[in-house]
């Protein structure tokens, strides 16, 4: 069972099995702390019987004028005893929940994820998210200048879901995975 | 000349140089007060007996200089004059109310900088009288921090009272957190309440309404959450079945409706399953148990299953589990192993095909019963040994699981095998502020363990993240009042003294003092001895994580503060030093060697404070002496301990008196004899033919060869 709290600071103290995690990043305070002042609504955490099992950091940005105004999510991530439960959808629906009405109400949430990371993609398409744009060696080291050189290594899927407040579905398309961007292209 | 360049004059120490260009400068600026400032600074350093006095006689002048009150009040706090600080400031709201502003908001970020809760208050209370709301909000917030703080029931009411007088009316749901801070519940709710109706509740605010209303009100508003906003929690839930109740509802009705929602939601199963279990937790047995074996038998292919239920205490009939080798599987047994049936190492073996199709970063999840297993088992340096004989085995499916690798490090540690311990710990990758609560996992003791460069280095990275950490907390507390997100304002007041008076934070800077005098090292120790001189250990908040392994941290909070009341001595050895540090030893509960050892350093510093009292010199002419010093089994960490804290005393005992320091030299050489060389590896290879007779295949003799290998390597013979 889950119970959802805003995140505290301290609670960086109590996360520790899941930040462990191999592929749960650990952030400098100062990113915690800009999360936590800038988007406070949209840094959570979930929670079973006292222990932190997920958490979720967002934040919004882009303008509306130019149909950018949006959420993104920036880290997700699980309890490696609470997997497989649909904690994580219920975390991201939970925020979507949040920003599809005021005073947020954005036009669509998105995130970025590796093209080989087959099981997170699928965890997204279930609720809801397509790929807008493939971003072309985004996880590599070195900026690429060719946007057909596609590497499934280092190339990340910008995958996005529309919210209400986007009414005609402007800012999602169909076949994104065919559209490559260069990664200095990407604004949000 | 930039004025900076007086400042940096005085802090390295340069005061000729600097006295030179503040004479220049008040020559020619008399009226400034900012050189006056700088003068009572300079001989605040050169520790000048006028210091005070000129300071107090700045104060009365009233400067409003923003560079002036900064630095005076800097000196008065240095001087332990926080009354005078303060002054600096409440002399101008008094002789200029209306024009101190930004003296006050100075007033208000220093506060926040060196952790000042009183100072914070009182600067916010002055500045909520300029009419702007933002600041009434702020001066709520003091006083409620500070009723933090205190613990005078009357007190608090008093300043609770005050605080909830200077808010106005709430605008944003942060403002009206604070509201909620001061007020009473009822005028609390009535604010929620009539906020609600124009705007949306946060989800802070959504909680606290949540935990002031009940019966009638509880029941539609957690209704309305649960069944029209999809707000699917599960504490929510159970206010819902509490308040229910409360207002007479049944049992049978409740049960109905979260059936009845539970059917038609997909994603609600687990917090409406449990929801079934909670409403009968203090109803029918019958159903209660009947709900239970539903979510068991629901959720026991999932690794929640146990944990979800354990609360309750509840007792199953378990099912049997499945023949086929699947993770659902697995998942059933080791949840019936919690529900205590099955054996844990059968449930691991059976599985363990299991790892072949599993990615890298995800862990076989059998690991953690024989983890707990093996801990249980680790009385013995042979069981200790076969303990990391068996979870280096469950790295080879699994290397990146952190509960494996940090139980081998505390194995590990029982022999020192220091590079082993090491490369456990790189490969868990402890992070930023894991560091403080993880990294005793590598750093605990380790001034005595492995004094070297590279401990060094290690000690002083993790030194760094504590500087940054100091900077980030107060800019951003700053930045948090200013953008009004006081919800989060008090957590971070209460993170950050955790991370100001860490046990850990306390423990590396002592240890780099250490090493830097074991090794001789000249890089850093200016630095380190002042920092050493500058702390004062009031409180130590030990925010060690130490869930992960069954063996605790071996330094304790009552040993560090022996330590740097040792070391304040050596600095500093006076009369009042040495109280203190036998003050602290008196009625502690140190381990024999340490009560013995540090008897030997009582001695030693009662020689300085007492010289004609000759009793403490013939103490230790009797007891520096290699046959007095009760060692442990030399195959342990607790021997090389033992080793370096002698080294340690011998190398502070050389500098005191002749004779004492001759017997100190001539221990010391013995120490690093080569007669103690192969005391270990002997021991050690005792043990290897022990545990061969029990386990010999390839992977153990090849395990006990990197084991020996580490083992020399850490040897204390190589610390010369
Ligand atoms: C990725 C992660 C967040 C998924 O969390 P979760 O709570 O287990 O996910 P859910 O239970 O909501 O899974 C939803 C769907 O995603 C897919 N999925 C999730 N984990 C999967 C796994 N280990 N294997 C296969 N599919 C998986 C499945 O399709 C699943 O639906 P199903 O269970 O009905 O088959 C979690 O594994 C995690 O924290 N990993 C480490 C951090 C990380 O990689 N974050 C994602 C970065 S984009």
């Amino acid at each position: 069972m889950t119970s959802y709290q805003p995140f505290q600071l301290e609670d960086l103290y109590n996360i520790n099995s899941i930040n462990l995690d191999p592929l749960t990043e650990n952030y400098t305070l100062e990113f915690y702390f800009d999360y936590l002042i800038r988007w406070p609504s949209l840094f959570f955490k979930s929670v079973s019987h006292d222990t932190i099992t997920g958490y979720m950091i967002a934040k919004n940005e882009g303008k509306l004028s130019k149909l950018e105004w949006h959420t993104h999510i920036s880290a997700v991530t699980i309890d490696y005893r609470y997997r497989r439960l649909g904690l994580a959808s219920d975390i991201c629906l939970f925020l979507e929940n949040i920003v599809n009405k005021d005073p947020d109400n954005t036009l669509f949430i998105d995130l970025f994820v590796r093209v080989q990371n087959l099981l997170a993609i699928q965890l997204y398409e279930k609720l809801g998210y397509s790929v807008y744009r493939r971003v072309v060696g985004y996880y590599g080291k070195t900026l690429p200048e060719d946007r057909n050189q596609i590497d499934d290594e280092i190339d990340g899927f910008d995958m996005r879901k529309k919210l209400p407040a986007d009414k005609e579905g402007k800012t999602v398309r169909e076949n994104g995975h065919k559209v490559y961007a260069l990664p200095q292209e990407i604004v949000f | 000349m930039e004025d900076t360049q007086i400042v940096e004059a005085i802090d390295s120490r340069n005061y000729q140089f600097a006295q030179s260009l503040i004479s220049l400068k008040t020559s020619k600026y008399p009226q400034s007060s900012y050189y006056q400032a700088l003068q009572v600074y300079l001989y605040h350093h050169q520790h000048n007996p006028t210091t005070n006095d000129k300071a107090i006689k700045l104060l009365n002048q009233y400067p409003t200089d923003l560079r002036t009150t900064s630095l005076l009040s800097k000196i008065f706090l240095e001087r332990g004059l926080n009354k005078e600080a303060d002054a600096v400031y409440e002399n101008l709201v008094k002789k200029f109310p209306n024009n101190c502003q930004p003296n006050l908001l100075q007033w208000f970020e220093n506060s926040l900088q060196i952790n000042n809760i009183r100072s914070l208050q009182k600067s916010t209370f002055h500045l909520s009288k300029n009419g702007d709301n933002k600041y009434k909000f702020w001066a709520g917030l003091g006083y409620h921090l500070l009723c933090q703080t205190i613990e005078d029931e009357k007190q608090i009411k008093l300043f609770t009272t005050l605080g909830s007088k200077i808010l106005p009316k709430p605008e944003t749901t942060h403002e009206l957190y604070v509201s909620s801070l001061l007020n009473d519940n009822d005028t609390t709710i009535e604010l929620i309440e009539e906020f609600m109706t124009t705007k949306p509740l946060d989800l802070d605010i959504k909680l606290v309404y949540l935990d002031l209303i009940s019966g009638e009100k509880l029941f539609s508003y957690t209704e309305k959450l649960l069944f029209d906003e999809n707000f699917n929690d599960f504490n929510t839930w159970k206010k819902y079945i509490s308040s229910s109740l409360e207002i007479g509802k049944k049992r049978t009705e409740i049960e109905e409706k979260i059936l009845d929602y539970q059917s038609t939601r997909k994603n609600a199963k687990r917090n409406t399953s449990l929801a079934l279990v909670e409403l009968y937790s203090s109803g029918d047995e019958g159903d209660f148990t009947k709900y239970c074996r539903i979510y068991y038998e629901k959720f026991n292919k999932k690794l929640c299953c146990y944990d979800d239920l354990k609360p309750y205490n509840v007792k199953l009939t378990l099912s049997s589990v499945g023949d086929e080798i699947s993770v659902e599987n697995l998942n059933h047994s080791i949840n019936n192993y919690k529900f205590g049936e099955g054996d844990a190492w059968m449930i691991y073996e059976k599985y363990l095909s299991l790892t072949k199709d599993k990615v890298k970063t995800d862990f076989y999840p059998a690991n953690e019963l024989v983890i707990a297993d093996i801990m249980s088992h680790i009385e013995t340096p042979k069981e200790i040994l076969e303990g990391i004989i068996k979870l280096r085995r469950i790295t080879i499916h699994d290397p990146l699981d952190f509960r494996v690798q940090l139980n081998l490090i505390k194995l590990y540690s029982y022999f020192n095998m220091q590079d082993l311990m090491y490369s456990s710990y790189e490969t868990i990758k402890v992070r930023m502020l894991q560091i403080d609560s993880l990294g005793h996992f590598y750093s605990d003791n380790l001034s005595y363990l492995n004094p070297s460069k590279a401990s060094l280095n290690h000690l002083v990275a993790n030194f760094r993240f504590y500087l940054t950490c100091e900077q980030d907390i107060s800019d951003n507390l700053v930045k948090a009042f200013e953008k009004g997100i006081y919800n989060k304002i008090p957590n971070f007041i209460k993170f950050n003294n955790r991370v100001i008076k860490s046990f850990e934070y306390y423990n590396t800077v002592i240890q780099i003092w250490q090493i830097i005098r074991f090794c001789n090292d000249k890089s850093f120790i200016g630095y380190f001895q002042s920092t050493i001189k500058s702390i004062k250990i009031d409180e130590i908040i030990d925010n060690r994580d130490s869930s992960m392994s069954e063996i605790k941290p071996s330094q304790t909070i009552e040993k560090l503060k022996i330590e740097y009341a040792k070391e304040h001595f050596l600095l500093q050895p006076n009369e009042h030093n040495f109280k203190k540090f036998n003050k602290l030893l008196e009625g502690s509960k140190l381990s024999t060697f340490d009560t013995w050892l540090f008897k030997l350093y009582l001695n030693l510093f009662r020689m300085k404070t007492k010289p004609q009292d000759t009793s403490s010199k013939n103490y230790l002419i009797k007891n520096l002496k290699i046959a007095k010093i009760q060692w442990s089994d030399p195959l342990t960490k607790d021997f090389m301990y033992q080793w370096t804290s002698m080294i340690y005393f011998c190398k502070t005992a050389e500098s005191f008196d002749e004779e004492i320091s001759k017997i100190s030299k001539r221990l010391k050489t013995e120490l690093y004899s080569s007669e103690w060389k192969d005391q270990q590896k002997i021991s050690f290879n005792e043990l290897k033919k022990e545990i061969k007779q029990v386990m010999d295949t390839d992977f153990v003799k090849d395990t006990l060869d990197i084991l020996s290998d580490s083992l020399n390597k850490a040897s204390y013979m190589n610390k010369k």
